[in-house]
């Protein structure tokens, strides 16, 4: 796709269905509490180093493994660390995984997808099969081989969790597709002359938008999952970066003596997931109740 | 429905084909030697440039990729880099376990989460509704290896009733709580299924009838819709059984399960190749072998459901 088009996508009105969308959220009682959940973990994770008073690497072996207190909410760690920051930490780099990669599997996805949908025969055929050889693979061992390989490093969670999540945004967006592009008014612009990469662009990827967002949302819930189940094996965030998988995994050996450096970690861990979830269940139920749920790994 | 069982099967080559050239592929682009992590750094660079021609290392990657897909076809996986055992015999001696967890898992999966589910939707829209559901939903959420860390701590390091680690030469007590880990995700997804069917069953005519009839609501849920509403719970439980072949790794890791996950697990840390190609290629396999069993059953349980068509 060229620059034009991209520019000419630019000028296209906003999505009218969003701030109704907002409203009706509002009104939906678990959509709610999952936006809650969301915008109090995103706070968190953004203000960070505003919030807290310590640097969440710092070492200080005179406090260390002390249980919950008023200066120390979630006790401190191994190394006298504090553990509620380090969970704060934690949330920033969860999100920023978390976006990139979606971000990554989204782009891919939905340039395929619309390929896909758009000019079908062979061209469909070899995209879903990759994405179904894609899906058949055992993803999180997919993401433990990659990431084994390269080295675990910031860029490469973004990338390998990014690549392995496009199937299911493709196949989405190519059913997508198939129904709009044989709306009336895709063939009225067609038969006007209008070249493909405009219709695809300009015309029919503001109609597959929405399932994109929602997509987005209850994606992003699984992406950090993932992020925080490979960090758990060693194969995410690196010492000392505070992550959440990581931190439950240290944790373990002192489950008898400090059970909090496992189970605090653990709780933001559901909570986030949780808000996603239901975030992007709301989402989905707002806008088209038709929408299936995405592939589950 | 046996041509369609053979024309599904038939699909399968391809996309095994698929998966296996991905995994080469991807094992021969990626860094790192496997011949340095089987002999340490410290060996001399003959010994270790023998063992590169002994392996087949430095041949051109075509003939690399002939070879690879002859062996297959023969089935055979290869030796072990690290262990010299034959992959395949290894994968014999883990599958059965990883297989045995599965299978506990599912089972308290489909009996847990049909109760709750049959539960909620008798007692639909109470607090106790609610509270099930909820449950389920941040079920859902939870990450597995965390639900395994929680269960270990309760019952292990507290209680102390359950063992936290092991396989226990296959006694029960060991496999609790590895089954109860791996059963979360979908325990609270088939009480959600479970819930959402009954209760879409339930609004039917002849749930209505059976009502009128002067069924008991439990009675009337468990006989009639339920059983129609089985459909749906099927594909979540058989896709979930496929994915515990390969989602095992982390309950596996957790627990110090002698299963595939792990085994490939460790494969991969220790990049031994033949040993992650063979694994994941049947884990793929018995993943689509699943899903297709799956699908069979389906038409068994819902005569509405025809086979064929777009495989």
């Amino acid at each position: 796709m060229n620059v034009g088009t991209a520019a000419t996508a630019a000028e296209l009105p906003r999505v009218r269905t969003a701030p109704s969308l907002w409203r009706r959220l509002v009104s939906h009682r678990s959509g709610l509490v999952g936006a809650l959940l969301v915008g109090i973990v995103v706070f968190l994770g953004v203000m960070a180093p505003l919030l807290t008073r310590s640097d969440p690497n710092v070492i200080d072996m005179d406090n260390a493994l002390q249980a919950p207190s008023v200066s120390h909410p979630f006790g401190t760690d191994m190394f006298g660390r504090d553990v509620a920051t380090r969970v704060m930490y934690g949330a920033r780099f969860s999100l920023e995984v978390g976006v990139m990669s979606r971000v990554i599997a989204l782009v891919i996805g939905t340039v395929l997808g619309l390929l896909a949908g758009f000019y079908g025969g062979r061209t469909e055929r070899w995209i879903m099969r990759l994405a179904d050889v894609t899906l058949a693979y055992p993803g999180l061992l997919l993401l433990i081989a990659v990431m084994a390989a390269v080295g675990p490093s910031r860029l490469s969670l973004f990338v390998s969790i990014g690549v392995v999540g496009w199937a299911g945004v493709a196949r989405l967006v190519r059913a997508q597709v198939l129904t709009v592009k044989e709306r009336e008014f895709i063939l009225a612009i067609r038969s006007l002359g209008a070249p493909d990469p405009i219709v695809i662009v300009r015309h029919i990827l503001p109609n597959v938008l929405t399932p994109i967002i929602v997509i987005f949302s209850m994606g992003l819930g699984a992406s950090i999952m993932a992020e925080s189940s490979l960090s758990f094996l060693g194969l995410g965030a690196q010492p000392p970066t505070a992550s959440w998988g990581s931190m439950i995994a240290n944790g373990i050996d002192y489950l008898r003596v400090a059970p909090w450096l496992s189970l605090a970690p653990g709780i933001v861990v559901t909570l986030t997931v949780l808000g996603f979830n239901l975030l992007g269940d709301a989402l989905r139920d707002l806008s088209d109740p038709r929408l299936g749920r995405p592939a589950r790994k | 429905m046996l041509q369609y069982a053979l024309k599904r099967i038939f699909w399968f080559i391809p996309i095994l084909l698929g998966v296996a050239t991905v995994t080469f592929l991807l094992l021969y682009v990626l860094p790192g030697d496997p011949v340095l992590s089987m002999v340490g750094e410290r060996y001399d660079a003959a010994t270790i440039q023998n063992l590169r021609t002994q392996m087949h290392l430095d041949d051109p990657l075509p003939k690399r990729y002939a070879r690879y897909l002859s062996d297959l076809a023969h089935l055979d996986f290869g030796t072990s880099y690290i262990t010299g055992v034959p992959v395949w015999k290894s994968i014999q001696e883990r599958a059965p376990h990883t297989f045995r967890l599965a299978v506990a898992a599912m089972t308290i999966a489909v009996v847990l989460g049909m109760t709750i589910g049959v539960l909620a939707a008798w007692k639909r829209g109470s607090p106790f509704d609610y509270l099930l559901i909820g449950g389920s939903v941040v079920g859902v959420s939870m990450p597995v290896f965390w639900l395994g860390v929680l269960l270990i701590y309760v019952f292990s390091a507290r209680l102390g009733l359950l063992p936290a680690s092991g396989f226990g030469d296959g006694r029960l007590a060991y496999l609790v709580l590895p089954a109860l880990t791996l059963s979360q995700a979908s325990t609270a997804y088939v009480a959600r299924i479970t819930r959402s069917s009954v209760l879409d069953e339930a609004g039917e005519n002849y749930v209505k009838v059976a009502r009128a009839k002067g069924l008991s609501e439990p009675r009337l849920l468990v006989r009639h819709a339920l059983r129609n509403a089985l459909l749906p719970i099927i594909t979540v439980v058989g896709i979930d059984f496929g994915s515990y072949l390969s989602g095992a790794v982390l309950t596996e890791s957790i627990f110090a399960w002698p299963g595939l996950g792990r085994f490939t697990l460790d494969a991969i840390l220790k990049r031994d190749l033949p040993a992650i190609q063979g694994s994941v290629l049947f884990m793929a396999a018995a993943f689509m072998l699943v899903n297709l069993a799956v699908d069979i059953l389906y038409a068994r349980v819902d005569p509405r459901v025809k086979l064929g068509g777009a495989a």
